[in-house]
């Protein structure tokens, strides 16, 4: 992906290019709000990480900007400005995602990773597949090794966003958000009781297992 | 629903008293008047009636009596109402000339043989006094009588005249009354309500200033300083946490953004990752503490009520009974609930706010409550509001300390080993608060209940005050309002 960065944090800068690029992205970096819409504008960017409180042209302002200009990039606010209010704000001027400083650089690509392959586009056949698990999206219908699974809602749903989310980690945070809509981080074990339950009808019977626990961070469905 | 204006007793006790004021005046006016007037009616009366007289009998003198009875009946001469009428008898006292239509001549002579030489024609209001005088002829006896017409027009016009000015006078009272009680009473209404306005979070109302040089007038300008001071002390403390944001999580970004890349250096020594795994958690406690009081205030600061839709509580309850019902089983608990699905309104909120509450309490329960344990959902659509209760049989919180649990950082649990800050209860009042929701602790016997109750109408909101700066603080007294 191509990810402009409008930071004016140098180190946090440094960190946030550096993650990304070793993960495969480019990155470039301004410390001005008014040269990250002006280079934002004129270049084909898929990304940009934007924090809030950045001189020149705040973060709210950047954001309104790029997109009344009709560019189509995602955008990222990564910021110290953390309450309620400011992730509505921030959603609100048509940011896609919204990270609070200080933040786990994992915690950062695993977002970052997610934006870049949003929407694709859910056919009436759509089937999602790992290793010999298969899931026809349209019909909620999984079968595992030819055999059919008989999974609840909810659990259709949590392994239909790690299915489209294979290789790669899914946070508990986003599954928080995208499964059970919580905005809030749950005192009880919400996310590990439901994986655990998946588990018992995805691996359990079957001799591979499939969903792994990214130590500290989320979960990841691949095959070996 | 009530009248628009109602006297307070000291009002009425002012109005009554004006009104005994003007009565008594005008009455005291009009006497003087009245009196006056008919007193110099009576003489000018007399002495016209004198001056008639004496010139008729002159003229009888020296014309004859022939020639005073075709005077007499000169019609261009007696004709009017006002002008005096004659009465002429015969020395044998036959009546040969009587000039009025409406005094009887025997009324005229009856009165003339009397002393006072007057009397009463007509009746009520419209009574006329009559003059009479008498006056012998060389043959006969002259009558020559007067009413008070015309005077009495005037008089009659006067008492009019101060009838409506009494009763004009009464209703401007009556009137200005009203307007002045009418004004106290909207001012004060209006005053709460701004008021209320502002605790719940609109910290630009303004009370209305009703006019300058009054009491209340001096109470709301009073009030809007009060207000703008408040504003003021809000805002610097939004600033101050928005500063702190800054500036205080910018280390704590490189701190631990220089411990992620330092265990990254030194990747194959385990337990010096596992210290820095334990730094970086430190941290993000910290920070999620110090995002956790944010909260408050942006809970307060922000424009949620614009956002507000309408939310099915069954359908929420639902959801929320139904992510938690494995997880609740897999502690050993069990869930019963009752939820009321006809006729219920909708409560005007944000969804997730509302959820982030409800699972707040049910998560406390299913945390504290030892295995075996009985959890109640329940809700009911009540007259004043919606009631949702979530309630168990578990150990419960003494009595002494239920008050306790709205405070920020207040823990049963001192030994730690439960998760949180203590800030989950106030948070969830807080949120209540933004709703025009009331909470209530009480013992289950065994176990908390936890009351929510949302009032159907916004308007008999009653925030739980005092949440700014002691969370769930209910201030004692407001109930009244």
């Amino acid at each position: 992906m191509r990810i402009l960065m409008i930071e004016d944090d140098v180190e946090t800068a440094a960190f946030v290019s550096n993650g990304l690029r070793q993960a495969g992205h480019t990155v470039d970096v301004v410390t001005d709000g008014k040269d990250g819409v002006l280079l934002g504008i004129q270049e084909d960017f898929d990304l940009v990480i934007l924090d809030r409180m950045v001189p020149g042209l705040d973060g709210l302002s950047v954001a309104r900007t790029l997109r009344s200009s009709g560019r189509k990039v995602a955008i990222l606010f990564l910021t110290a400005l953390g309450g309620i209010n400011d992730r509505v704000q921030g959603l609100d001027v048509g940011g896609d995602d919204y990270v609070v400083k200080p933040f786990a650089f994992s915690e950062l690509l695993a977002r970052v990773n997610a934006l870049g392959r949003r929407s694709p586009l859910r056919g009436e056949h759509e089937k999602l597949t790992v290793g010999d698990l298969e899931m026809d999206v349209a019909h909620r219908i999984v079968t595992r090794g030819g055999q059919q699974l008989n999974l609840l809602p909810r659990e259709c749903l949590l392994l239909e966003i790690l299915l489209r989310n294979k290789g790669r980690v899914v946070l508990r945070t986003m599954l928080l958000e995208r499964v059970w809509g919580f905005r809030f981080e749950p005192k009880t074990s919400v996310v590990e009781t439901y994986i655990s339950r998946l588990r018992t009808k995805v691996d359990k019977p079957f001799r591979t297992q499939l969903i792994h626990t990214v130590r500290g961070c989320g979960y990841s469905i691949y095959e070996g | 629903m009530k009248a628009d204006f109602q006297f307070t007793r000291r009002q009425l006790q002012i109005f009554a008293g004006t009104g005994v004021l003007i009565t008594v005046c005008f009455s005291l006016i009009f006497s003087n008047v009245f009196l006056g007037s008919n007193r110099t009616l009576v003489d000018r009366t007399e002495t016209r009636v004198a001056g008639v007289l004496e010139t008729l009998v002159a003229y009888e003198r020296q014309h004859g009596l022939e020639k005073l009875i075709e005077l007499a009946q000169d019609r261009k001469l007696w004709g009017e109402q006002e002008d005096p009428f004659l009465s002429i008898k015969h020395e044998a006292g036959v009546t040969i000339l009587h000039t009025s239509e409406l005094v009887s001549p025997q009324d005229a002579w009856r009165a003339a043989s009397q002393s006072i030489h007057s009397f009463i024609v007509g009746r009520g209001l419209f009574t006329r006094r009559v003059h009479v005088a008498t006056a012998p002829l060389t043959s006969g006896n002259l009558l020559v009588g007067q009413s008070e017409v015309g005077v009495a027009q005037t008089r009659d016009m006067l008492l009019g005249a101060f009838a409506l000015l009494l009763a004009a006078a009464l209703s401007v009272a009556w009137l200005v009354a009203a307007l002045l009680s009418r004004q106290s009473r909207d001012s004060v209404k209006e005053m709460k309500a701004a008021l209320f306005a502002f605790a719940a979070g609109d910290v630009e109302r303004r009370v209305m200033i009703p006019s300058v040089d009054t009491p209340l007038g001096d109470l709301a300008e009073a009030i809007n300083g009060s207000l703008a001071y408040s504003r003021t002390l809000i805002q610097n403390l939004n600033n101050t946490s928005s500063d702190i944001a800054h500036n205080l999580k910018k280390p704590l970004t490189r701190l631990r953004q220089r411990l992620e890349l330092a265990s990254k250096c030194e990747a194959g020594n385990p337990e010096f990752l596992r210290k820095i795994d334990e730094c970086i958690q430190e941290i993000d406690s910290l920070v999620a503490m110090f995002e956790a009081l944010l909260n408050f205030g942006q809970l307060q600061s922000g424009d949620w009520r614009s956002r507000f839709v309408d939310v099915d509580m069954p359908a929420l309850l639902a959801h929320i009974i139904d992510i938690y019902e494995p997880i609740i089983s897999d502690h050993g608990l069990k869930l019963e609930s009752s939820i009321t699905t006809s006729r219920v309104r909708p409560v005007s909120g944000d969804r997730e706010l509302l959820m982030e509450m409800i699972v707040n309490f049910l998560e406390n329960a299913i945390q504290y409550c030892p295995s075996g344990t009985t959890l109640r959902i329940n809700m009911q659509q009540g007259v004043d509001g919606l009631n949702v209760t979530v309630s168990d049989n578990g150990p419960g919180v003494p009595a002494a300390e239920i008050e306790n649990l709205f405070e920020r950082f207040y823990r049963i649990d001192v030994s730690g080993d439960k998760p949180g800050h203590g800030l989950g209860i106030p948070f969830a009042v807080a949120i209540a608060e933004l709703h025009g929701a009331r909470i209530e602790l009480s013992d289950n016997k065994p176990g908390l209940n936890v009351f929510i109750h949302f009032p159907n109408v916004p308007d008999t909101r009653r925030p739980q005050l005092g949440l700014r700066l002691r969370s769930g603080y209910v201030v004692k007294g407001l109930s009244r309002l």
